[in-house]
């Protein structure tokens, strides 16, 4: 006999097990029809081109760290801390009942004496707080209501589940108290206080009582866990699949599509196109809204959200068990592509900047899928925006996206004296303009600025001249893989004749497609960016920023530099290299950094509503700079772009490129900038 | 409906140092090669109407082996045969040869209706749908921007595209031949379908010698002799600086459309008396006005 354990399944009737185990067998059953029927769903996906089985202890490292540590879900306030509050104290609970169980089942005494006490005060304060975070999730969602929360039926049901779960264990518990007056009592604090509610009721009544309630308890609680694979709950079982399932590739970087050239079709314009893993990503979206309150695109008045878009393509799937309705969260009327339930135009708004994927605590991969859908549009559907069929025109035709040709492409270095590859004997780095190097007037004088650098440093360095071609990022995240592929091969023809080992590039849409994209194509040269170079050139005393810039200095974080390839130092290193120079940093900046609004071919598209390289500018004019720094031709333009509708009467400062800005500082011999 | 579209692929020059001013021809080194956009319309076009009327559609070409990658583009696009005349024609023999051997290769295939477009954009003599349609005996109706086909009566109504918008309403009876204005639609761009289908199809190639037509294609026609072919004159470079106060993408158009000048830049700011006092000083200085005192 115990001491002070308490005597389980007490005041119930010999059948209760019986009837317990029964039910915990159909809760059992449902569970694993329904796990194996997602399974099965997620079976019907296309296969990938990635290993995602590869970095085993990378993977479990991930897996402890996001999903059962929750290490990312706590990175956002309020609710991180409201979920792993219902979280840890469900979990801990469930534990609490396993070891219940196992002491009934296998007959051992394991709840007994201190431990039992110890276990006791665990459990109840467990149980206050799935109470109070239940109350907190049901205040914030349903009363204070911040904006990209969803309130569906879906969202309540679980919530509602959890806290009648707690409340109707304390209520057993209290009334197991005042029927029995048990030794530990006291430890079981919140249940000893609601016992006093009891006090002067009949012990018969108390009994019956009991019962009644230790039934509904029962019933709530394997009704939760029942529930858990049908609703949104299935987040506690997908999400830490998908989290071990995750890709290790910059999210900036799309997925090598091995067999594209045996493809008639490409693409998702159904649910069944999308990949088995995008599937599981549907199922593993747990609707926090993180990806939203990151997306440019929604933040400035877009109708695309990334939350949504999951949302509808689990709609759509049948899925969406607790959604309201189908045809799109916001009960749109613009027809959708194909068989997906998402409109064209939110995927024509992705600005592919990858702050959704990279803000997501389940690791779910958006841009992939709107890709994807752009890659169906593109090549399946042959439904392009205007502006876009005129730059994939002139990038097959011209191989660049104005249609100037490759025989101006050496036009910005006329007079600079540099190497051409393969003309003139051998160099150590081949640096790669880009496109906006050598044909936007603007950012010319950035390329030209970079040369003067490279010249003055000594290094070995050569340029492709006519022979290089666009690198295809902007025709990849547009969806025209077919053009991509033709240009990638027409680089590597001229990168493989020529031998290149190392490319220097000032443009981190080249640096990302030419360093995680062209391996696909047998790319094996070494990439560095622009900023790296010229950080190790100045640490290097090759190159000497001595001009004094008395200016005060923001740096916005390009996606595909820094967010993609996670190059955040090297630029500001450089920068707080030039004597004189105060460096501020915007509110969001790094990981967090804000779009601006150019990436994945948005640049070429018509924006509607608010613009998002202005709303990126007023928050970097805000910070009273002099200089707004970029290390990426498109930022740089969007940016000067945005700050003339955001300039305020204090004048508007210089977007300049970090090249730029290096060279004002240098004495040089010769200036070429 | 039977279509025959005849095409070119044109050259367009992307460097200066593509003319050979001493041969008095374009070199091959700064050109590039691709679809005449006015015979793209007409296959697209041929395309709707088989989409509309069924049928078939067939593209036609003269030229060298590259040019199969017009005729490729144009089976990616939805064509259903291609055919290249494999017949060296040198410059100076002009539309008139030219139209002389379509004619010759048409005569040997089944047609109700021969699209062209109305020129092409390299050497713009827009004369060989007109020749082509008089060797046959066909009537022709040039620059159209809309038809409307009545297969069964054989028969269409075209559109005419006129000076500042005015449209000109033909009939004409079919067969016929048409040469199509640029601006009649928007070319479907290629899907990935297409693409594998052209890249598999066979390019039919057709030799008149071989087939035995008539060796005299060329006789008889004067042949044209170019005296001089003179590049322009080098002009100081237009700066590409679109309006700052347009979005990116506004810029981009810009740029694809040549780009401007540089605009003098300057905000007024200010009340109602120095917004109207700058604009007169503007004004004032570029004398369009009066100094004003």
């Amino acid at each position: 006999m115990k001491s002070t354990g308490r005597e389980i399944l007490w005041n119930l009737p010999s059948h209760a097990s019986v009837v317990l185990y029964s039910l915990a067998g159909v809760l059992l059953l449902l569970f694993a029809w329904r796990v194996r029927s997602r399974i099965r769903f997620y079976r019907r996906g296309r296969s990938e081109g990635e290993n995602r089985l590869d970095r085993p202890w990378e993977r479990f490292r991930d897996l402890l760290r996001a999903a059962f540590l929750q290490k990312k879900v706590l990175e956002s306030t309020p609710g991180g801390p409201i979920h792993l509050a219902v979280y840890a104290s469900f979990l801990a609970l469930f534990c609490v009942t396993c070891l219940v169980a196992v002491e009934h089942d296998f007959g051992v005494v394991i709840l007994d004496g201190d431990f039992y006490i110890a276990v006791k005060l665990f459990a109840e304060t467990s149980g206050l707080l799935l109470s109070c975070g239940v109350a907190a999730a049901l205040v914030r969602r349903f009363i204070l209501r911040p904006p990209g929360l969803p309130r569906e039926p879906g969202d309540l049901l679980p919530l509602l589940l959890l806290g009648a779960t707690a409340l109707s264990g304390f209520l057993v518990e209290a009334l197991r108290i005042s029927a029995t007056h048990p030794v530990a009592a006291p430890y079981s604090y919140a249940a000893d206080t609601v016992a006093g509610l009891f006090a002067g009721i009949p012990i018969p009544d108390l009994l019956r009582l009991h019962r009644g309630i230790w039934w509904g308890h029962l019933l709530i609680a394997f009704g939760f866990l029942a529930s858990i694979p049908y609703g949104r709950m299935i987040h506690a079982i997908a999400g830490p699949a998908n989290i071990f399932l995750r890709s290790y590739r910059p999210t900036g970087t799309l997925q090598p599509i091995p067999d594209f050239d045996a493809r008639e079709t490409i693409g998702a314009g159904a649910i069944e196109d999308l990949s088995w893993k995008q599937l599981l990503d549907l199922d593993a979206c747990a609707r926090c809204g993180r990806c939203e309150e990151a997306c440019p695109a929604h933040a400035t008045g877009k109708t695309l959200s990334p939350r949504k878009l999951i949302r509808d393509l689990r709609v759509e799937s049948g899925a969406g068990v607790g959604c309201r309705r189908r045809g799109g969260e916001d009960g749109h009327e613009e027809p959708t592509i194909g068989g997906i339930g998402v409109r064209a135009a939110d995927v024509w708004a992705c600005t592919t900047c990858g702050h959704c994927v990279s803000s997501c605590p389940m690791m779910i991969e958006h841009v992939e899928k709107i890709v994807d859908m752009r890659r169906h549009l593109v090549l399946d559907k042959g439904d392009i925006p205007p502006e876009l069929e005129q730059m994939f025109r002139n990038l097959e035709a011209f191989s660049d996206p104005w249609g100037f040709g490759p025989a101006r492409r050496t036009e910005w270095a006329a007079g600079l004296d540099l190497t051409e590859v393969g003309r003139q004997g051998s160099v150590d780095i081949v640096y790669w303009v880009g496109c906006a190097g050598a044909f936007d007037e603007r950012y010319r004088n950035a390329a030209v600025a970079f040369a003067g650098i490279l010249k003055e440093s000594g290094v070995r360095f050569g340029i492709l001249g006519s022979r290089e071609f666009c690198c295809g990022d902007f025709a990849r995240r547009t969806g025209n893989e077919y053009l991509f592929r033709l240009l990638a091969r027409k680089n590597m023809a001229v990168l493989d004749e020529y031998g290149v080992t190392k490319i220097v590039t000032p443009c981190p849409h080249c640096y990302n497609a030419l360093r995680n994209e062209y391996p696909a194509f047998g790319g094996r040269f070494e990439v560095i960016h622009h900023s790296e170079l010229i950080l190790d050139l100045m640490e290097g005393g090759d190159i000497r920023a001595d001009n004094v810039l008395v200016k005060t200095i923001a740096y916005h974080d390009p996606c595909y530099l820094g967010r993609s390839n996670g190059i955040f130092e090297p630029p500001r290193k450089v920068l707080s290299g030039i004597p004189g120079l105060r460096l501020v940093e915007a509110g969001r900046s790094r990981e967090n950094s804000f779009c601006c609004g150019a990436g994945g071919g948005y640049l070429w598209l018509p924006e509607q509503g608010a613009r998002i390289n202005e709303r990126r500018s007023s928050e970097l004019v805000a910070l009273g700079a002099d200089i707004l720094a970029t290390a990426c031709p498109h930022c740089m333009y969007m940016l000067e772009d945005g700050m003339v509708a955001a300039g305020g009467d204090g004048g508007i400062p210089e977007a300049l490129d970090l090249a730029e800005i290096v060279m004002r500082s240098m004495k040089v011999r010769k200036g070429s900038s | 409906m039977k279509i025959i579209v005849c095409v070119k692929q044109v050259s367009i020059i992307i460097a200066r140092s593509a003319i050979d001013t001493a041969a008095n021809r374009l070199l091959p080194g700064g050109m590039i090669h691709k679809l005449n956009p006015h015979d793209e319309a007409a296959v697209e076009e041929a395309l709707e109407i088989r989409e509309k009327h069924g049928g078939t559609v067939t593209v036609l070409t003269l030229g060298p082996a590259r040019s199969e990658e017009a005729l490729r583009w144009c089976l990616a696009m939805g064509s259903d045969e291609a055919i290249r005349v494999v017949e060296d024609v040198p410059p100076e023999m002009g539309p008139f040869a030219v139209a002389r051997i379509l004619a010759e290769v048409i005569r040997g295939l089944e047609y109700d209706l021969i699209l062209f477009g109305k020129l092409a954009i390299d050497d713009e003599m827009g004369q060989t749908g007109t020749f082509v349609a008089e060797m046959l005996d066909l009537p022709v109706v040039t620059t159209i921007v809309h038809a409307e086909l009545h297969p069964g009566d054989r028969r269409a109504v075209l559109q005419r595209s006129m000076e500042k918008g005015d449209r000109e309403v033909a009939e004409c009876s079919l067969p016929a031949v048409f040469t199509v204005d640029m601006q009649m639609n928007r070319p479907r761009y290629p899907t990935l379908r297409g693409r594998r289908v052209a890249a598999r199809r066979n390019i039919r190639t057709i030799s008149l010698d071989e087939e035995g037509g008539t060796p005299s294609c060329r006789e008889g026609i004067p042949a044209m002799e170019i005296l001089r072919l003179a590049p322009p004159k080098t002009r100081p470079k237009k700066i590409l600086a679109p309006d700052e106060n347009d979005s990116a993408a506004g810029r981009m158009q810009w740029i694809l459309a040549g780009g401007v000048e540089r605009k003098n830049k300057g905000h007024l700011t200010g009340d109602a008396d120095r917004l109207v006092g700058g604009i007169l000083d503007f004004l004032a200085e570029r004398s369009f006005i009066p100094r004003p005192r």
